[in-house]
C-alpha cells in the first residue's frame, strides 16, 4: 500500500525503455528497410509515365522543330499576343452564347474548332501548358472528371473514391473518402496542388497540407447548370491552361444549349427524386438543390420543389402524396442499397403516387446524374430521353 | 492518509487491502508498470517511426533535434520536417493526451458511480458533444472556421455534464445513482435528437457528422494540443488527487463523510475533472468509444482496486489503447483512412473479453 507509483516507475522502466528503445530502432530500421523497395516499386511507374512524357515532348517539339523552323520562331514571338486577343474574343463569344441567338453560336463554335485544331496541331505546348512539376490530387469525382477533359490527366498523382469516371482514374491511388483524408498519405504523392469540395477534411488535415507547403483549393458548391464551366474555367486556370479550359467550357455551354432547346417539352412530367441510403433514412429533394436543376433542364418538373419543399426532407408518405410525381428519379448505388425496384417501392408510401403505379423509375449513375461535370450536358439529354420514353408509356396506357 | 480510516477500509471491504486474491500474482505490481510505461513508449515512438510517408529514423530525429534548436547535421527535404513536426508528432501527443482522459476519467466516473459499466460518456459529454458538433454541421457555421466544431463540442459536452449533475442534485444533494439515471435518460433523448439531425441532413453533412461520431485524430493541428492538452492534464492531475478520497467513497456517501470525506465537493471536482478531461479530447478527436470503459477493467486487474494506483494506470492504459489504435488508423488502409473509433472498438473487445475470461473473479467485484 505505501508503494509508490514513481518510485516503481523509474526503477523497473528506466531499463527497459533503453532495452525497447535499441528493439524499437532495430525493428524499425528493419521495416524501414523492407519498405525502401516499396517506395521504389511505388514512383518507378510515376517517373516511367514522366519519362515517357518528357520523351514524348521532346519528340513532339522536334517534330515542330524539323517541319517550320522559320515559322517557329515569328510563332513563338507572336503567340502571345495571339493568345491574349484570342481569349479576350472567346469571353465575348461566349457571353453572346449565352445571350444570344444561334447564328453567333455557330460562329462561336466554328471559332471555338479552329482552335482545337489548332491546339491538336502542337501549338498549345508553345502557348499554354501545365507547369512543369505539378502533381495533382482531385478530391471529387467531378474535378476528376475535369481534368481528365482538360487532357492534364497525366499530372494527377492520386484521387478520391468518388472519382470513378473516366474508367482509367480508378487506376489511379484512392486516398478513400475525402470527408477522411489522412495528410501524411496525401503528403507520400507529394502533390503541389490538392482541388477538393467542401466536403474533403477533416479541416485539420487540410490545414496539415497547407502548412507542409501544399496548395489546397476548394471548389464551393454549385447547383445550378453552370456549375461545369465554373470549375473548368477556374481549374484551367490555376493549373495555368486558361485557353484549353475556356475552349472545353465553350464546347460544354454549346451542348448544354443544344440538349435543353431539345429538351423542352409542352407536357412536362413531375418528376421526383428520391435519395435513397442505407439505414432506413430516405430523402426527398426540393428546391435549390441540383436534381431540380437536371430535371428541369430535362424537360420535366421538379414534384417535390412544386409541392413547396426546400433542400432536403425526410422522406413520409405524406410527403410523397403531397407531390405525387409521375417518375422517381434515383441514383443506381441508391436503387441498390434499398433492394433495387421493389425494396423501392416497399417503402411505405413510394407505391401508392402515380409514379409507384406505374411503375416509372430512372435510375442513373451517381456521378454522371449529379456531379455537374463536362458530362451534363449527355446526363440532362439521357434523363430527357428516358422521360419521353416514360411519357410514351403513359400515354399508351 | 491518516491509518484510521484505511484500517476501517480494509476491514470491511478485504478486497480493497493488498493482500488481496488478485487475479494476475502480486508480484507482478512493479513490473506492470515497467511493462506499461515501456508500451507507452514504444508505441510513441512506433507513432513517429511509421505512416504512410516514409521517413528513414536517423531523419527522424534530425527533425526532432533540429526543431529543438539542436542542428545534429543530418540532412532533412522540407517535407519530411512537415511529415514528422505538423503531422506526426502533433498526431501522436493528441492520441496519448486524449487515452490518458479517457481512461483515468472512465476509472473515477466507475469509482464515482460504483458501477463497473460507467464511462465518460454516461455523465453526457460525449452525447452534449456530439448533439453540439451535428447541430453546428447542419446549421453550417462550421465553414466559420477550424475552432468552430471543437469549441462547439467542448461546450455542448461541458453544458450537458453540468445540465445532468445540477438536475440530479435537485433533490438536495448529488445522489449518484440519480444521476447515473438521468445521465441515461439524457443519453436516450440526445441519442435520438443527433438521429433526427442527421436525417435531415445532406448527404455531405451526414458524412461530416457520422465521421465525426466515430473519431478521428487525422487533424490534429498544434494548436490542437497547446489547447486541449493543458487541459487534459490538468483534470488528470486533479483526477489523481482524488483517489484518496474515492477510495473511501466505496464504502457509501455516509461512511465516507463520516471518515472526513467532503463528499459533495468531491463528486463535483471528480466529475467537473472528468468532463474537462473527455470534453477536451472529444473537442478534436471525436467520439472515441470504449477506452473509458475498457482502459480501467484492464488494469484494475492487474494494480487491484485501489484508486491511487489504479487512476495512473488507467490514464496510462488509456494513453497505450489510442496510441495502438490510432497507429491502425493512420497505417492499416493507407492510403485511406480508418474511423478511429471503429478500431478502439476492434482491439478494445477482445481484450475486454480476454480479461473477463482470464479473471477468477467477477470483474465486478472492485465495486
Amino acid at each position: 500500500m505505501t508503494q509508490l507509483i514513481g518510485w516503481s516507475l523509474r526503477r523497473d522502466s528506466v531499463l527497459v525503455v533503453i532495452g525497447l528503445l535499441i528493439v524499437w530502432l532495430l525493428v524499425a530500421s528493419a521495416c524501414s528497410g523492407g519498405d525502401q523497395s516499396q517506395p521504389e516499386t511505388g514512383t518507378e511507374p510515376q517517373d516511367a509515365v514522366i519519362a515517357q512524357e518528357s520523351v514524348a515532348a521532346e519528340e513532339a517539339s522536334e517534330e515542330i522543330a524539323a517541319e517550320d523552323e522559320r515559322q517557329e520562331e515569328s510563332a513563338a514571338a507572336g503567340l502571345e499576343q495571339a493568345e491574349q486577343e484570342a481569349a479576350a474574343s472567346e469571353e465575348d463569344q461566349q457571353r453572346q452564347v449565352m445571350q444570344q441567338g444561334q447564328q453567333e453560336q455557330a460562329d462561336a463554335a466554328s471559332q471555338q474548332q479552329a482552335l482545337q485544331q489548332a491546339q491538336q496541331q502542337g501549338q498549345q505546348e508553345v502557348t499554354e501548358a501545365v507547369a512543369e512539376g505539378t502533381r495533382l490530387i482531385t478530391l471529387f469525382g467531378d474535378l476528376t472528371e475535369i481534368v481528365y477533359a482538360l487532357g492534364a490527366e497525366a499530372y494527377l498523382v492520386a484521387r478520391d473514391t468518388s472519382s470513378i469516371y473516366p474508367p482509367e482514374a480508378e487506376e489511379l491511388p484512392n486516398l478513400g473518402f475525402a470527408g477522411g483524408l489522412n495528410a501524411e498519405a496525401i503528403l507520400e504523392f507529394e502533390p503541389t496542388l490538392v482541388l477538393g469540395t467542401p466536403m474533403a477534411g477533416p479541416p485539420g488535415v487540410l490545414e496539415q497540407l497547407e502548412q507542409a507547403g501544399v496548395e489546397v483549393l476548394i471548389f464551393e458548391d454549385v447547383n445550378t447548370l453552370e456549375a461545369p464551366q465554373i470549375k473548368i474555367r477556374r481549374i484551367g486556370e490555376v493549373l495555368g491552361i486558361p485557353m484549353r479550359a475556356e475552349a472545353l467550357a465553350l464546347d460544354v455551354a454549346k451542348r448544354l444549349e443544344a440538349v435543353m432547346a431539345e429538351a423542352a417539352n409542352e407536357k412536362p412530367l413531375s418528376v421526383l427524386h428520391v435519395y435513397t441510403r442505407r439505414g432506413g433514412l430516405q430523402l426527398v429533394s426540393g428546391e435549390g438543390n441540383r436534381a431540380q436543376a437536371m430535371i428541369e433542364a430535362a424537360g420535366g418538373v421538379d414534384a417535390a420543389a412544386a409541392a413547396g419543399i426546400v433542400g432536403w426532407v425526410l422522406l413520409t408518405p405524406e410527403a410523397l402524396v403531397a407531390a405525387d410525381p409521375d417518375v422517381y428519379l434515383v441514383m443506381d448505388r441508391g436503387l441498390e442499397v434499398v433492394g433495387g425496384v421493389e425494396g423501392l417501392l416497399q417503402i411505405p408510401g413510394m407505391s401508392e403516387t402515380r409514379a409507384g403505379r406505374g411503375p416509372y423509375i430512372i435510375s442513373m449513375p451517381d456521378l454522371y446524374l449529379l456531379g455537374f461535370g463536362p458530362r451534363l450536358p449527355e446526363a440532362i439529354a439521357d434523363l430527357s430521353g428516358y422521360l419521353r420514353g416514360v411519357q410514351a408509356e403513359i400515354e399508351a396506357e | 492518509m491518516s491509518q484510521g480510516p484505511l484500517a476501517q477500509l480494509r476491514e470491511r471491504r478485504p478486497e480493497l487491502s493488498a493482500d488481496a486474491d488478485l487475479p494476475f500474482p502480486r508480484v507482478l505490481g512493479p513490473l506492470f508498470w515497467a511493462v506499461m510505461s515501456a508500451g507507452l513508449v514504444a508505441l510513441i515512438l512506433l507513432n513517429l517511426t511509421l505512416g504512410a510517408f516514409e521517413v528513414e529514423i536517423p531523419r527522424i530525429i534530425g527533425v526532432l533535434f533540429g526543431q529543438l534548436g539542436v542542428d545534429l547535421g543530418i540532412e532533412y527535404s522540407t517535407r519530411e520536417e512537415a511529415v514528422v513536426w505538423v503531422i506526426r508528432v502533433p498526431r501522436m501527443l493528441m492520441a496519448a493526451l486524449v487515452g490518458a482522459g479517457l481512461g483515468i476519467s472512465g476509472a473515477a466516473l466507475q469509482g464515482l458511480f460504483r458501477n463497473p459499466l460507467a464511462d465518460p460518456g454516461l455523465i453526457g459529454v460525449s452525447s452534449g458533444a456530439s448533439f453540439a458538433v451535428a447541430l453546428a454541421i447542419v446549421v453550417g457555421i462550421t465553414s466559420w472556421g477550424l475552432w468552430v466544431q471543437p469549441i462547439a463540442a467542448f461546450l455542448g459536452g461541458l453544458v450537458l455534464t453540468f445540465l445532468i449533475y445540477g438536475f440530479a442534485r435537485r433533490s438536495g444533494r448529488a445522489q449518484m445513482a440519480t444521476m447515473l439515471l438521468v445521465g441515461i435518460a439524457v443519453n436516450a433523448l440526445l441519442g435520438a435528437a443527433i438521429s433526427l439531425i442527421l436525417s435531415f441532413s445532406d448527404d455531405a453533412e451526414l458524412r461530416d457528422i457520422v465521421f465525426w461520431l466515430l473519431g478521428s485524430l487525422a487533424g490534429s493541428l498544434w494548436d490542437f494540443v497547446y489547447y486541449a492538452g493543458p487541459l487534459i492534464l490538468i483534470a488528470v492531475i486533479v483526477l489523481i488527487r482524488q483517489a484518496g478520497p474515492l477510495n473511501l467513497l466505496t464504502l457509501g456517501d455516509a461512511e465516507a463523510r463520516h471518515l472526513g470525506v467532503r463528499v459533495q465537493r468531491t463528486q463535483l471536482l471528480i466529475v467537473t475533472a472528468a468532463a474537462l478531461a473527455t470534453g477536451a479530447g472529444v473537442a478534436v478527436a471525436g467520439v472515441v468509444g470504449f477506452i473509458g470503459l475498457i482502459a480501467p477493467h484492464m488494469v484494475r486487474l492487474a494494480v487491484g482496486p485501489d484508486h491511487r494506483r489504479l487512476m495512473p494506470a488507467s490514464a496510462l492504459a488509456g494513453a497505450i489503447l489510442v496510441l495502438g489504435a490510432d497507429l491502425g488508423a493512420r497505417t492499416i488502409a493507407a492510403p485511406a483512412e480508418m474511423p478511429l473509433g471503429v478500431l478502439t472498438a476492434i482491439i478494445g473487445t477482445p481484450v475486454f473479453l480476454f480479461l473477463i475470461d482470464r479473471s477468477r473473479r467477477s470483474l465486478a467485484s472492485g465495486f
